[in-house]
C-alpha cells in the first residue's frame, strides 16, 4: 500500500481554497429580476423656519484702501458719488542721458511737459462723463481718508474743508468714454512742479467724475494711474527724456455710506459684505415628507444627494448696483465663544454658486428669475449626521475670492432663503 | 489530528466569505445548498443511506463504524447562465458545502464536528431607471449586492448499536450573516448628485437537532433516515438600518438507501422533504416584498461502478439524476424547481486493510432551474449551470 501523500494533498486543498475566493460581478438584468423601489430619490424644499435660526449681513471686511478697488462715480444710481484720491511719487531728482556714447547723470533735470494717465476698466464702467483732476489742498492720510475726513484714524480725525476732498487747482479734464481704454490729462511744467514738492503733505490729486449722463449717473472703474513726464537735461539739451512716475497709493472717497449690518443677505462691495447663517441645531430631527401615502423619514436617516441654498437675487442698495456679474461662495465660520460672530474668521470653502449671478438680476425692478443655487451638500450632510452639541452651526456667504474685493456695488438677496434637498431613502427607512 | 484542525479552521474562515450567485438567491432566504460531498453529488444523492464512506452532514448515524480519525472537505465551483425573456447573464461562484472532522471515540462511538452549507444568499444585480426630481427627470443606476448565507455548525455522534443498526444524533446552530448593500449613482446627471449608498448587516442564529438511523440488513444493503428539527432563525440587525427579523425553519426529513445489485455495481436512491410553512413571511432581511417559503421535495437516484481499477487502486465511476424544488418565491410567483444529471469519479489514493487513508472524489453536474414566473417575471427565470464538487478526505493511521 502506498504512503499517504498528505502534505501534498493538504497544500493542494489550501491552494484551492485560497484560489476559489473571488469577487463576483453584478448581473445586468437586475431590472427584471429584482423588484423596483429599492430606493427612492426625491426633492424637498426646506422653508427657512425649518432650517434657519437667523441670517444677518455684516459689512466692513476690508476698507477702500486695503481693497485696492478704484472707482469714480457721479450720481450713480441717482445718489452715489465716488472720488479718487491719489498721491504720486515725486519725479526722480536725477536722470541719465547719453552723451557721445557715454551715460551721464544729470541731477538737475527740467520737467517741462507730461500727462496723467488714467487706465480704465471699460467692461465694468457705466454711463459717460468727464474725468477731472484737481490738486489737493490739505494734508491727508490715504489709508484712512474718507468722504468726510481727510484723516480718520484711531484718536485722530480731521475733516475735509470740502466733503469729498478739498479741491485746489484744476489740473485737467478728459471726457469719457473716448473709445480707448485710458484718458490722458496734460500737465505743464508748473503743475508738475507742484506735484513734485518733496515734504508737501498736501501733495496729491483728487479725481472727480463730472457731468454724468442720464438719471442713473455714471461709474468708471479705474485700473491704474500714473504720470508720464518729459524732461530736458543740460548735458544734452536736444534730448527729451521720458520718465514714468507711479502712484504711491490711491483710495476712494464715497457717499452716501450704508448701514453696517442688514437682515438682507448681502455680499461683495467695498468695504466687503458677508452674510452669516446660523443653522437650526435640530435639523437632523426634521421629519421629511417622502413620496407615498403617510410617508415620512427623519432627515438624519436619509442620504442627501444634493443640498442647495436657493438665493434669490434682490435689488442692490440704491446707488450700489454691482458693476458686473457676481460669484458667491459659502465658507465655514470659525466661531469662538465670547467673540462676536461678525468678527469670526472664515474657514475653508464649502460650496459656491453654479456660475455667476448676472448684474441685471440686481437692478431695481429686476424681474424675479430662477434662484441661484449654492451647493452645500457636504456641509449639510455633515451637519445632520453629527449629533454632537459642538458641531459647527454657522456658515458665511461671501463673494468669491475673485470678486470679493473687486466690486464697489453690493449683491443683495432676499431674506431667509430656502434650501433644496435631493434625498434618497430605502423602503425600510420610511415611517 | 493537528493538521485536520488546521484544515477545518482554514475552510471555516472562508465558508462565509466565498461568494456564490444564482438569481434564484434573490428570493427569500436564498437557494438551499445541501451539505453533501462530491460522491453524493455525483450519485444524485441527498447524502444519506450510502454504502461506504459518506462525508455528508446529513445523517449522524452514518458516522458510526468509521475506524479512523480524519477530515473531509468539499470545494464546489459553480458557473451558470440565467435567461429572463430575451435577456441573459452569466453567474458564477464558489462554495464550500461541507467540512467535517471525524473522531472515533471507541469502536462503537464516532464523533464528528462539521460546518456545512444551508442557504446561499449571495447575489448582485444592477438595475436602472429614472426618478423625477423636481422639474428634472434623472437617470439612476442601482447596484444591489447581497453577500453571505447561512451555514450550520454541528456536533454529531454516531453509535453502532449492532452490526446492522447504528443510531445518530447531532446538535448545532445555524449561523451566518448577510451583508446587504445598495449603491445608487446618477449617470449622466446634469445636476451633479452625490451617490447614495447604504449597507446593512444581519447575523443569523438558530438551534437545531438531528436524529438518524442507519440500518444494514446485510453487508450489501443500507438504509438511512434522519429528521431535523429547528428553532426559529433569528436575523439580528448589526449594522445600518437593519431591523431584527425571525423566520420559522422547517422540519426536515431525509431518507435514502443503497444496494450492491451486481458485482462492483451499486444503486442508490434518496429523498428530502422540507416542511416550510408556506406563509408569506420570508422576505429577505431588509426587504418588504411578500415572500413565500413553500414545502419542497427532492429525490435522486444514482449508480456507482467499481469496475475501473488497477491492481492497487479503485476508481469508482458514478452517474446520477436528481429532481428537486426550491422553497422561496414571491407571492404570486411560481415555485422554482431544479433537475440535475451528474457524473463523477473517485480516487482511492491510499488505504490499508482497515479502511481508506486518502480519498478524493470529483462530481460534475449539469443542471437547470426554472421558475419564478408571475407578476414581475412573466416567463420566470431559466437558469442552466455546471457545478463541480471536489472532496478530499484524509485519515490518520
Amino acid at each position: 500500500m502506498m504512503r499517504l501523500p498528505s502534505r501534498a494533498l493538504f497544500a493542494l486543498l489550501a491552494a484551492a481554497v485560497l484560489g476559489a475566493c473571488t469577487d463576483e460581478n453584478p448581473v445586468d438584468i437586475g431590472n427584471v429580476v429584482v423588484p423596483g423601489g429599492q430606493a427612492t430619490t426625491f426633492e424637498v424644499i426646506l422653508e427657512p423656519d425649518q432650517w434657519l435660526d437667523f441670517d444677518t449681513a455684516f459689512s466692513g471686511y476690508n476698507t477702500p484702501w486695503t481693497s485696492g478697488l478704484l472707482v469714480l462715480a457721479k450720481q450713480y444710481g441717482g445718489v452715489t458719488d465716488v472720488n479718487m484720491l491719489t498721491r504720486f511719487a515725486t519725479p526722480p531728482s536725477s536722470i541719465t542721458v547719453d552723451s557721445s556714447g557715454t551715460s551721464k547723470v544729470d541731477t538737475l533735470p527740467r520737467y517741462f511737459n507730461g500727462y496723467i494717465a488714467v487706465k480704465l476698466d471699460t467692461l465694468r464702467s457705466r454711463g459717460t462723463g468727464t474725468i477731472a483732476a484737481y490738486r489737493t489742498t490739505e494734508p491727508f492720510d490715504l489709508p484712512t481718508a474718507n468722504w468726510t475726513n481727510r484723516i480718520d484714524s484711531t484718536g485722530v480725525r480731521r475733516a475735509w474743508q470740502q466733503p469729498g476732498g478739498s479741491r485746489g487747482a484744476l489740473l485737467g479734464r478728459a471726457s469719457w468714454p473716448t473709445g480707448a481704454d485710458s484718458v490722458l490729462i496734460p500737465l505743464d511744467s508748473a503743475t508738475i512742479a507742484s506735484l513734485s514738492a518733496v515734504g508737501d503733505s498736501t501733495r496729491g490729486v483728487l479725481f472727480v467724475l463730472e457731468d454724468p449722463s442720464g438719471s442713473d449717473g455714471a461709474l468708471v472703474r479705474i485700473a491704474d494711474t500714473f504720470m508720464r513726464l518729459e524732461a530736458h537735461s543740460k548735458i544734452q539739451p536736444d534730448t527729451v527724456v521720458k520718465v514714468l512716475v507711479e502712484d504711491l497709493g490711491s483710495t476712494i472717497l464715497y457717499q452716501p455710506t450704508v448701514p453696517q449690518t442688514t437682515a438682507q443677505p448681502q455680499v461683495s462691495g467695498t468695504p466687503a459684505w458677508r452674510t452669516i447663517f446660523q443653522v437650526n441645531p435640530l435639523l437632523e430631527r426634521l421629519e421629511i415628507a417622502c413620496p407615498g401615502a403617510n410617508c415620512s423619514v427623519p432627515l438624519k436617516d436619509a442620504r442627501i444627494n444634493k443640498a442647495e441654498l436657493l438665493l434669490e437675487p434682490a435689488p442692490s442698495p440704491t446707488g450700489f448696483l454691482v458693476e458686473d456679474s457676481i460669484g458667491v461662495e459659502a465658507r465655514t465660520l470659525v466661531a469662538a465663544a465670547g467673540s462676536p460672530l461678525a468678527r469670526a474668521p472664515v474657514g475653508a470653502p464649502i460650496g459656491r454658486s453654479v456660475g455667476k449671478v448676472a448684474r441685471s438680476r440686481f437692478e431695481p425692478n429686476a424681474a424675479a428669475g430662477a434662484p441661484t443655487p449654492v451647493v452645500l451638500t457636504d456641509f449639510i450632510n455633515a451637519f445632520v449626521t453629527d449629533t454632537s452639541s459642538t458641531k459647527p452651526r454657522h456658515f458665511a456667504l461671501l463673494a468669491t475670492s475673485t470678486t470679493q474685493s473687486g466690486s464697489f456695488g453690493i449683491a443683495a438677496f432676499r431674506e431667509r432663503p430656502r434650501i433644496r434637498l435631493i434625498l434618497t431613502i430605502t423602503p425600510e427607512q420610511r415611517r | 489530528m493537528k493538521r485536520s484542525f488546521m484544515v477545518l479552521a482554514l475552510l471555516a474562515g472562508f465558508v462565509t466569505t466565498a461568494e456564490a450567485q444564482s438569481l434564484f438567491s434573490t428570493r427569500g432566504l436564498g437557494t438551499p445548498v445541501d451539505p453533501v460531498d462530491a460522491r453524493a453529488r455525483a450519485l444524485g444523492n441527498s447524502g444519506i443511506g450510502l454504502l461506504g464512506l459518506n462525508g455528508s452532514l446529513v445523517n449522524p448515524a452514518e458516522l458510526a463504524g468509521i475506524p479512523r480519525r480524519g477530515v473531509s472537505a468539499t470545494l464546489q465551483p459553480f458557473w451558470g447562465n440565467d435567461q429572463v425573456d430575451d435577456l441573459d447573464a452569466n453567474v458564477s461562484g464558489t462554495r464550500f458545502p461541507v467540512i467535517q472532522i471525524i473522531y472515533p471515540m471507541s469502536e462503537r462511538l464516532v464523533l464528528g464536528l462539521g460546518y456545512g452549507a444551508f442557504l446561499d444568499q449571495s447575489w448582485a444585480a444592477t438595475t436602472g431607471g429614472t426618478e423625477v426630481i423636481g422639474a428634472d427627470t434623472v437617470a439612476v443606476s442601482d447596484v444591489l449586492r447581497n453577500t453571505g448565507g447561512i451555514g450550520q455548525l454541528r456536533l454529531s455522534a454516531g453509535y453502532t448499536l449492532s452490526s446492522k443498526i447504528a443510531l445518530g444524533a447531532a446538535a448545532g446552530l445555524y449561523t451566518g450573516n448577510i451583508d446587504r448593500s445598495l449603491t445608487r449613482t446618477f449617470p449622466d446627471s446634469g445636476i451633479a448628485l452625490d451617490p447614495f449608498s447604504t449597507r446593512s448587516r444581519w447575523d443569523y442564529t438558530a438551534p437545531f437537532v438531528t436524529v438518524g438511523t442507519r440500518i444494514d440488513p446485510n453487508p450489501r444493503v443500507r438504509f438511512g433516515a434522519a429528521l431535523t428539527v429547528s428553532g426559529n432563525l433569528d436575523a439580528n440587525g448589526r449594522e445600518g438600518p437593519a431591523e431584527d427579523v425571525s423566520y420559522e425553519l422547517p422540519l426536515r426529513a431525509s431518507a435514502g438507501m443503497s444496494a450492491i445489485v451486481a458485482p462492483r455495481l451499486m444503486v442508490a436512491a434518496s429523498g428530502n422533504w422540507s416542511g416550510w410553512s408556506g406563509d408569506p413571511d420570508f422576505a429577505a432581511p431588509g426587504t418588504l416584498v411578500g415572500t413565500v417559503a413553500g414545502s419542497s421535495w427532492d429525490v435522486g437516484v444514482g449508480l456507482e461502478s467499481q469496475s475501473l481499477r488497477t491492481p492497487s487502486r479503485i476508481f469508482p465511476l458514478r452517474l446520477g439524476f436528481r429532481y428537486g424544488q426550491l422553497p422561496f418565491h414571491e407571492v404570486g410567483e411560481e415555485q422554482p424547481k431544479e433537475w440535475v444529471v451528474s457524473g463523477g469519479i473517485g480516487f482511492h489514493l491510499a488505504g490499508d486493510d482497515f479502511g481508506p487513508l486518502a480519498v478524493a472524489d470529483l462530481g460534475i453536474e449539469r443542471g437547470s432551474r426554472t421558475g419564478l414566473g408571475g407578476t414581475l417575471l412573466s416567463s420566470g427565470i431559466d437558469e442552466t449551470f455546471w457545478r463541480v464538487s471536489a472532496t478530499i478526505s484524509l485519515f490518520g493511521r
